[in-house]
């Protein structure tokens, strides 16, 4: 019996998987982009430098619900880029190699010795060969690392997390450590000595900390918010900051307060860069700022136009004659220090730049681009969550999925059970006397209305019942909308169940008419070929009563017929249930299904679709035991 | 009696029709299928001429013309483009497929009913066409002008019920057709190979079996432009797997018998005894389904377009209770009574007949 339970749920195997195929291909291939659909737009690349923040903010949400939908797959990577030289200028940026990739974002690289140290969102900081290949992992920081600096002598590193937890390393073993306050260190910086750190703060202050004991020995106030970017004069005794509050402020290491402050800024800045005198600002006014410093006033800085979206990384080549930008554009550009003018830039869709390195004549980046998913590859991601039970989360409101059907299922599914109970419960007695009394009254007129049952469309039966019993005009007797009333949540548990089984009334005869037609008339035929039978009439000439030959000895063996039609109602029954919950408002899988299917909420349709058709093959497998059980003699072929 | 498999000796196969004809006709319930049936199909096949705002000859200005024979068009025609396509064209003089009349000048054939330019005309029965709105009757009940009352939109229900039999027949013969030349094919294939293509083609079918297939139909539906034809196509391409079946099983029955083994001695081609030597001797049994394999297909329409995904511009019997759903409260019974009780004449029709067929064919209930 086990064997042969077994055996049938083996069977079913590329059954299901032959579902999800079709599932997953019609769903994705049907005309029509779903995310347009949402946004009433296709995804417009804004490449002319516009200055429409709605659609960049479009395009943003466009790509974050393809990826949502594993259209689009986030690579996040640090890449290699060799500026060409030809003559004395520079012409190209060409795409040399990737140095490594990782989970999250990147948001801090620095080069420690020979070789590469990036943190980001991961949390671990990696070490990287040049080549790409990761020699080790510094572990400690458990959310993500956003900032990173290297003490001048180049033995020591400090790295912060966004809850603001500092480490600092030397020679790969973690030296000391500071509990944060739970809010973002976005930078960091070595004071010139080599002996402080200096550390940004949300809160709008800038922090020294003592390199050896890592406690907090000063601390700089003048900034109103967060500051987001730090930069050590040459000198190593001043520094420079700038933050969300719009302003670049120029600091000596025993001031609390700053010695000079630029409001140029139309927005945050993001990123500092400093060469020598010179002082570059990336700023979310989609500028790039270069500042002349000696000493004086910080005014008149020249502005690189060209990014179409928020700068966030900044830097200088070595010998300061270039500015290299990144950009939430995608793209970096490299720009003349003198003069301001562009000169080249890498190709579209580089990938949102989060930081930029300069070193031994190359420029390396770390950045997240998009890059779209071959739909062979997504259905194979696809099929992979399907397997834990993970559905995706919803396309429209981002619930995973599974929440949704959770919340759904159980309404449907309990709603079907009092169903088949009733059409069970009814259509078998009076299929079973319409049997006996073959050609009498009771059998013709019952026939006749069943038929007619049989023919009712469910819509148009529901339409009218909800005329008659539920309308002002008419009757207003049942309620027609949802399965309890407003004050359900307070009421007795006797009104409560007089009100829940009001609400029913209405849908459960619109469940319930077809199957209970079909099944009546599916029992009277089954009853009147065993009642045909040899062994009936030989239990008749026994001398049995006729109520014994008809329970014990028809009925039983016509039952036989019977429960194989339970695996065939159960979705008989949630396919209907689309129109039964869609007229009377209830939230079921129908109604979840029909609402998905307006709001082409695809991982939801494709999750109700893949489940749909798992109940049916429980069905199945259900209606095939009850029938090894009734008829043991399938279970031996 | 052996059935089907003796047509070929009995020459036409006239014998085993006979019998099944002779079946059917004592059968009460399937010859009123019947008949309503094809009642359904001659009210569908003459609706522009019953139902219509023009009349069906008119003399005007001493000139003979069918104007409501180019409505012809608009009806039986489901694809929208072809639709256009034949009306830009123009049958010289007697059949114009133009909506123009430059005789008319500007007027409709009803301002110019009573005016003196006009001779001879008959008349359709329903004097409405099913898409012309009526300003000056929204939300009618039953009146003398309007039998069966009007919609929202002061379109007539009766005239709109008439040219839905044509939707509702369209559906359920081409969604039909469709369904079972696939069904067919297949079955034929699966039966008579058998192995591996007998799997694979099996296993196919079961996949398609255990889709939700109304939500599926929904889903494909919605995605798709909203026209009558992507709901006959849809419906066809879904509900071919109970043919499968029927014929897989028929053919792994024929397949070993005598006939087919001398058909195969005489060297004739796979396709060749696949097709005409299998093929006639495995159809009966489809025959069955086509009834209900019609209501069905009428069934899901009429849901489809109750839910809302139907053509706006087709005269559908589900539309019409999805427009009388909006007014429930506002008591337009009318919109919700007379559509249902068409649909349900309908499948009650099919039902019926398809239920005196299998009867009818049964050879157990022959004596």
């Amino acid at each position: 019996m086990i064997r042969y339970i077994f055996k049938r749920i083996v069977a079913m195997i590329p059954t299901l998987f032959g579902i999800t195929l079709i599932t997953f291909f019609i769903i994705n291939l049907a005309p029509g982009d779903p995310v347009a659909t949402q946004f009433g737009a296709g995804d417009q690349q804004n490449t002319d430098g516009g200055e429409n923040q709605d659609q960049d903010r479009q395009s943003d949400a466009i790509k974050a619900k393809k990826e949502l939908l594993g259209m689009l797959a986030e690579d996040k990577t640090v890449f290699a880029w060799s500026p060409v030289a030809a003559g004395d200028g520079l012409v190209a940026m060409e795409w040399d190699r990737r140095v490594g990739s990782f989970d999250g974002w990147i948001h801090a690289l620095i080069r420690v010795g020979d070789t590469w140290v990036a943190g980001g969102d991961e949390g671990l900081l990696q070490v990287l060969e040049n080549s790409g290949s990761v020699r080790s992992t510094l572990e400690g920081h458990t959310v993500g690392v956003w900032a990173l600096a290297l003490s001048p002598d180049g033995q020591t590193m400090a790295s912060a997390d966004i809850e603001g937890n500092l480490r600092v390393w030397r020679g790969g073993a973690e030296i000391g450590f500071a509990e944060g306050d739970k809010k973002p260190i976005r930078d960091l910086a070595f004071t010139g000595d080599g002996t402080g750190i200096l550390a940004t703060s949300d809160t709008g202050s800038i922090r020294l900390f003592d390199a050896q004991t890592v406690s907090m020995k000063r601390e700089y106030i003048g900034h109103t918010s967060g500051v987001y970017a730090l930069a050590m004069a040459p000198d190593g005794a001043h520094f420079w900051s700038g933050g969300y509050d719009r302003t670049l402020r120029y600091w000596s290491l025993d001031k609390s307060q700053p010695l000079h402050e630029s409001k140029d800024h139309a927005q945050a800045i993001n990123d500092i860069a400093v060469s020598g005198d010179l002082v570059a600002t990336a700023c979310d006014d989609r500028l790039v700022r270069v500042y002349t410093y000696s000493g004086g006033d910080l005014s008149d800085p020249i502005e690189l136009k060209g990014h179409y979206k928020q700068v966030s990384a900044v830097t200088f080549s070595a010998d300061a004659k270039r500015v290299f930008s990144g950009s939430r554009d995608e793209t970096i550009r490299v720009w003349n220090t003198a003069t301001g003018a562009a000169i080249a830039q890498t190709p579209n869709k580089t990938g949102r730049v989060h930081t930029l390195v300069f070193h031994d004549g190359e420029l390396y980046s770390g950045a997240d681009s998009w890059s779209e998913v071959a739909i062979a590859v997504r259905y194979v991601k696809w099929l992979g969550r399907l397997v834990t039970l993970d559905f995706g989360r919803s396309f429209v409101d981002e619930e995973p999925v599974i929440d949704k059907i959770a919340k759904a299922l159980p309404i449907t599914l309990y709603l079907n059970v009092i169903a088949i109970f009733l059409i069970y419960g009814i259509s078998i007695p009076i299929g079973i006397y319409a049997a006996i009394r073959r050609g009498r009254l009771f059998d013709n007129v019952s026939s006749i209305m069943l038929f007619i049952l049989y023919s009712i469309p469910n819509f148009w039966l529901a339409t009218m019942l909800i005329m008659m019993f539920s309308s002002k005009r008419t009757m207003d007797l049942l309620p027609s909308v949802g399965l309890h009333g407003a004050n359900a949540g307070n009421m007795s548990y006797l009104s409560w169940l007089g009100d829940w089984s009001m609400h029913l009334a209405l849908p459960m005869i619109v469940m319930v008419y077809a199957g209970f037609a079909r099944l009546s008339r599916f029992v009277r035929t089954s009853m009147l070929e065993t009642i045909q039978q040899d062994y009936v009439r030989t239990a008749r000439a026994k001398g049995l009563s006729e109520k014994l030959v008809m329970m014990k000895h028809a009925f039983r063996n016509s039952l036989i017929v019977i429960v194989t039609l339970v695996g065939n109602l159960l979705p008989a029954l949630i396919g209907g249930s689309v129109i039964v919950e869609f007229i009377f408002s209830i939230n079921g899988m129908g109604k979840l299904g029909f609402d998905a299917i307006l709001s082409r909420d695809y991982p939801t349709i494709m999750a109700i679709t893949t489940f749909s058709a798992i109940l049916t093959l429980c069905g199945i497998l259900v209606s095939d035991i009850l029938y090894s059980v009734v008829d043991p003699r399938v279970v031996n072929e | 009696m052996n059935g089907p498999s003796n047509t070929d000796e009995m020459g036409g196969g006239e014998g085993y029709w006979e019998l099944v004809w002779i079946q059917l006709k004592k059968n009460r319930g399937g010859m009123t299928g019947l008949i309503i049936a094809f009642l359904l199909f001659s009210l569908a096949a003459t609706a522009p001429l019953v139902a219509n705002d023009r009349p069906i000859i008119a003399q005007y200005n001493g000139n003979m013309s069918f104007p409501a024979f180019q409505t012809y068009v608009d009806v039986w025609v489901p694809w929208r483009s072809m639709r256009y396509g034949m009306k830009s064209f123009k049958v010289a003089g007697t059949f114009p497929m133009s909506e123009h009349y430059p005789e008319l000048e500007g007027q409709t054939w009803k301002e110019v009913r009573d005016s003196p330019e006009m001779g001879f005309s008959v008349w359709p029965l329903v004097q409405w066409h099913p898409n012309q709105f009526d300003a000056d009757s929204l939300k009618q009940e039953i009146s003398k002008d309007h039998w069966l009352g009007t919609d929202d939109l002061g379109r007539d229900v009766l005239s709109r019920l008439i040219h839905g039999t044509v939707v509702a027949m369209l559906v359920g013969i081409i969604a039909m057709s469709i369904s079972s030349a696939i069904g067919i094919t297949l079955g034929v294939i699966a039966g008579f190979f058998g192995g591996w293509v007998d799997i694979f083609l099996s296993r196919g079918t079961e996949v398609v079996m255990c889709f939700p297939s109304f939500f599926l139909i929904i889903a494909v539906i919605a995605f798709l432009e909203p026209s009558i034809v992507n709901i006959m196509l849809v419906l066809g391409f879904v509900g071919w797997t109970r043919i499968f079946r029927l014929i897989r099983g028929e053919v792994l029955l024929v397949r070993n018998l005598d006939y087919i083994a001398a058909a195969r001695s005489m060297g004739l081609s796979q396709t060749r005894i696949m097709f005409r030597h299998v093929l006639p001797n495995v159809v009966a049994p489809v025959l069955v389904a086509v009834p209900f394999g019609i209501a069905g297909a009428v069934l899901a329409e009429t849901s489809l377009s109750f839910l809302g995904f139907g053509d706006p511009s087709v005269p559908s019997w589900g539309e019409i209770v999805y427009q009388g759903r909006a007014y429930v409260s506002q008591g337009l019974w009318h919109l919700t009574l007379f559509p249902g009780i068409a649909i349900f004449i309908t499948l009650t029709a099919f039902n019926l007949f398809g239920q005196g067929l299998r009867d009818a064919m049964d050879p157990k209930l022959r004596h």
